[in-house]
């Protein structure tokens, strides 16, 4: 055969390997499974790795959690624990993402309900009944954290920390004008008032990630509707009505504390660190915000020394007249689940275990001062004058309702969050909200009647 | 018979090599780029919801859903006032920054290096930036209106609804602008010297020069350019996103965070597919004047 024949195709042949090469490049560029093997060439034995993906960016919460990571793995050599670090508002779109691409880490930070009961319903979380019922690891959570990580009798998350809705309040600014913590909806408008007329803006609220506002709603139809009604027309099966008239009345109540002045003047655009700094730096008095920020305010490397020890915090007050049980507290435990696609299913486990443990609650209680759902996290030692407060009046309350936008369809939820961002602004009114989220809730129905 | 089955295979070879070469670059292209929008098409026709795990086929069901959408109708207002306002703001000042600076010494050297160097700090860095700066209880630019004024200013940059469009405009100017100057002054370099020589001879001024040389000469370059500002303008997300996740109240709501919210928080993949595909629409729309304006300006 002449040269050049025989050229060309190898000059293709090139090419073509080329091609394969980087394309085949680019298709295995995904991250190992597996540890390296150690150092210097040495066989030292492969560690098996742990993907978690945290919500904890913050002090005192993140350097808390490298620390358990640390003792766990100093416990386990053979498991390496590979921490990812997205703040909460990022993390909802980033996990949607992994799970839809078939990436998600082995234990994965999960709100519960319906945001958690999505994730069964697509097989992406794994049932993790039988493994609870071992050990009695299902036993030492607190009672009623459980229910929202069940869906259909199987348990697919198990919970971490409890977080309910408070006032944040400081206590000199109330007693310079005669105030006390309100016991009533009217209460809470005099205070407003007081503040008002003096030009200062009663509640700090930043609302630029929408949810801020729906836990007023929340609350607000908890209490006029009623627990139990309100469960039910969540519920994206069945629900849909809100039909009781206490829907429109709470959104009218919250619309008073908006067209009044009470809250940061363009919240729709304020960031949570706007709204804690206006707080902290005493610009306004109240900041109706969740137990997640005990540890914050409590934290020398998050809010001025001297303000620390200046705040409290009281319950939602009861609006008299409303039908639900008026000392119910608002709020749900966060926690984590184990993708049902993880190749590390007994590690992940072990991790999940340990990171439940009473041992690790109790330091954790310690190091964030915030409610670890596990029995005798919190104890008289390791608690500070709020967590005790805030440990007690859950005991004692009634039951805690969720906030709605963890029970909502995510369409719906959407849907809710936006028309609540308008209401704010004032392009859209109460009864507007309503039917935004009956119409955004029709259609979550009619999808989940098809499947 | 060997020695013609040797020319053939001979002939074919060579007129594959071609296609050899450009085989690499078509590989990544079809693979990030020609596949994703053959998956966005298909897509669109669905919904899917991968969390949940549901999928069924709807046709043109997403494309409806979102045409008839008044957040779509908002989103596409905004980015139309983002292409206007880019264009008034960044193409004057780009022009002006490129006349004055187009000659060889140290100092517009300096300035020129200084103008650019907003394009290389990434978007989100300059969001997070221009967030703290903008902030309206807490942000250095109140503080310094503050001063001027004697009384605390609390102008809500961020969070007005009738504002925060303008002032993302105005942080998309200030990093770009540097960059349509340095592509105008590329333009203005390729315009024989010789031209202002004379003109300057018969005594020409600079605004004379610059209208009667500059502008025409630069024509071409100036469409392209404007053309190159309403594509980005129509593509902006990562700013937004940043600093204000299309709020306060959709007033910053663009397509492309319109077609992220869409997919991703409602978790509808189709509807948010078809948004996608209205952008690809609009901006190969832009991208073929484009093609052929550049095509055109290759034959003047």
């Amino acid at each position: 055969m002449p040269p050049s024949c025989s050229a060309v195709p190898r000059a293709l042949a090139l090419v073509a390997a080329l091609t394969l090469a980087t394309v085949g490049l680019v298709a295995c560029a995904r991250k190992p499974q597996e540890g390296p093997s150690g150092a210097g060439g040495v066989s030292a034995p492969a560690r098996t790795v742990v993907r978690f993906a945290s919500v904890w960016v913050n002090p005192p919460r993140q350097p808390a959690l490298e620390k358990v990571v640390e003792e766990f793995e100093a416990l386990h050599p053979e498991i390496d624990i590979e921490v990812t670090y997205t703040a909460p508002d990022d993390y909802k779109m980033a996990i949607r993402t992994q799970v839809a691409a078939g990436e998600a880490p082995d234990v994965f930070f999960v709100w519960p309900g319906e945001w958690l009961w999505k994730f069964a319903r697509g097989e992406q979380v794994m049932d993790l009944t039988d493994e609870l019922a071992k050990d009695g690891w299902g036993d030492q959570f607190l009672p009623n954290s459980m229910p929202l990580f069940q869906y259909e009798g199987r348990a697919y998350g198990v919970p971490m920390l409890m977080q309910c809705k408070y006032f944040f309040y400081n206590p000199e600014m109330f007693a310079e004008r005669g105030l006390s913590e309100p016991q009533t909806w009217d209460d809470l408008i005099t205070i407003c008032e007081t503040f008002k007329r003096e030009e200062i803006v009663p509640i700090a609220l930043s609302n630029t990630d929408r949810w801020p506002l729906h836990h007023y709603a929340t609350i607000l139809w908890q209490r006029l509707v009623g627990e139990d009604q309100l469960l039910r027309d969540l519920d994206r099966a069945t629900g849909g009505a809100y039909a009781h008239p206490g829907y429109r009345q709470g959104l009218e109540m919250l619309e008073e504390l908006v067209t009044r002045g009470y809250f940061t003047p363009g919240a729709n655009g304020e960031t949570r660190d706007s709204a804690r700094l206006l707080f902290a730096t005493e610009q306004s008095p109240m900041f109706f915000t969740a137990t997640w920020d005990l540890g914050w305010f409590l934290d020398e490397r998050q809010t001025p020394p001297e303000f620390i020890d200046k705040w409290d915090m009281f319950q939602f007050p009861s609006v008299p007249g409303g039908e639900g049980n008026q000392d119910y507290m608002m709020g749900a435990p966060d926690g984590y689940a184990v993708y049902s696609g993880t190749k590390v299913k007994d590690a992940a486990l072990t991790w999940l275990r340990y990171f439940t443990s009473p041992e690790v609650g109790r330091q954790l209680v310690t190091e964030l001062q915030e409610l670890v759902c596990v029995q005798g996290a919190v104890t008289d030692q390791n608690a500070g004058r709020r967590l005790q407060k805030y440990a007690n009046d859950l005991s004692s309350a009634p039951g805690v309702i969720p906030w709605a936008d963890i029970m909502l369809e995510s369409s719906a939820r959407e849907a809710f969050l936006d028309a609540l961002q308008g209401m704010l602004d004032g392009t859209v009114s109460p009864e507007g909200v309503l039917q935004r989220l009956r119409e955004a809730h029709a259609q979550a129905r009619v999808e989940a009647a098809s499947e | 018979m060997c020695l013609i089955g040797a020319q053939v295979r001979h002939r074919t070879a060579h007129r594959l090599i071609p296609y050899g070469f450009v085989a690499p670059a078509l590989g990544v292209f079809g693979l990030f780029a020609l596949g994703p929008i053959l998956f966005a098409v298909v897509l669109a026709l669905f919904h899917w919801d991968p969390v949940g795990g549901t999928t069924r086929f709807v046709g043109l069901g997403n494309f409806s859903q979102i045409l008839t959408d008044p957040r779509t109708h908002s989103a596409l207002r905004n980015n139309i006032l983002w292409i206007v306002l880019s264009l008034g703001i960044q193409l004057p000042i780009a022009l002006l920054l490129a006349a004055t600076l187009s000659d060889a010494s140290r100092s517009s050297r300096l300035l020129r290096t200084l103008f650019f160097s907003p394009l290389v700090i990434p978007a989100v860095a300059i969001g997070l930036l221009f967030g703290i700066i903008l902030d309206g209880h807490f942000g250095s630019l109140n503080a310094a209106l503050g001063l001027l004024k004697g009384e605390a200013v609390r102008i809500g940059w961020l969070s007005d609804p009738r504002l925060a469009l303008i002032a993302l405009i105005g942080v998309a100017c200030w990093q770009y602008t540097g960059f349509h100057m340095m592509v105008l002054l590329a333009g203005i370099q390729s315009i024989p010297h010789e031209l202002y020589e004379a003109a300057a001879l018969d005594g020409a001024g600079w605004w004379a020069r610059l209208t009667r040389i500059t502008l025409p000469l630069l024509r071409q370059v100036l469409l392209v350019d404007a053309l190159l500002i309403a594509i980005g303008s129509m593509k902006v997300f990562d700013l937004v996103w940043v600093m204000t996740r299309g709020g306060p109240n959709n007033a910053t709501d663009v397509l492309a965070t319109h077609m992220y919210s869409t997919a991703i928080m409602s978790e509808q993949m189709g509807a948010g597919s078809a948004i996608a595909l209205l952008m690809l629409a609009i901006t190969l729309g832009f991208a073929i004047i484009h093609a052929r304006l550049a095509a055109r300006g290759g034959g003047d």
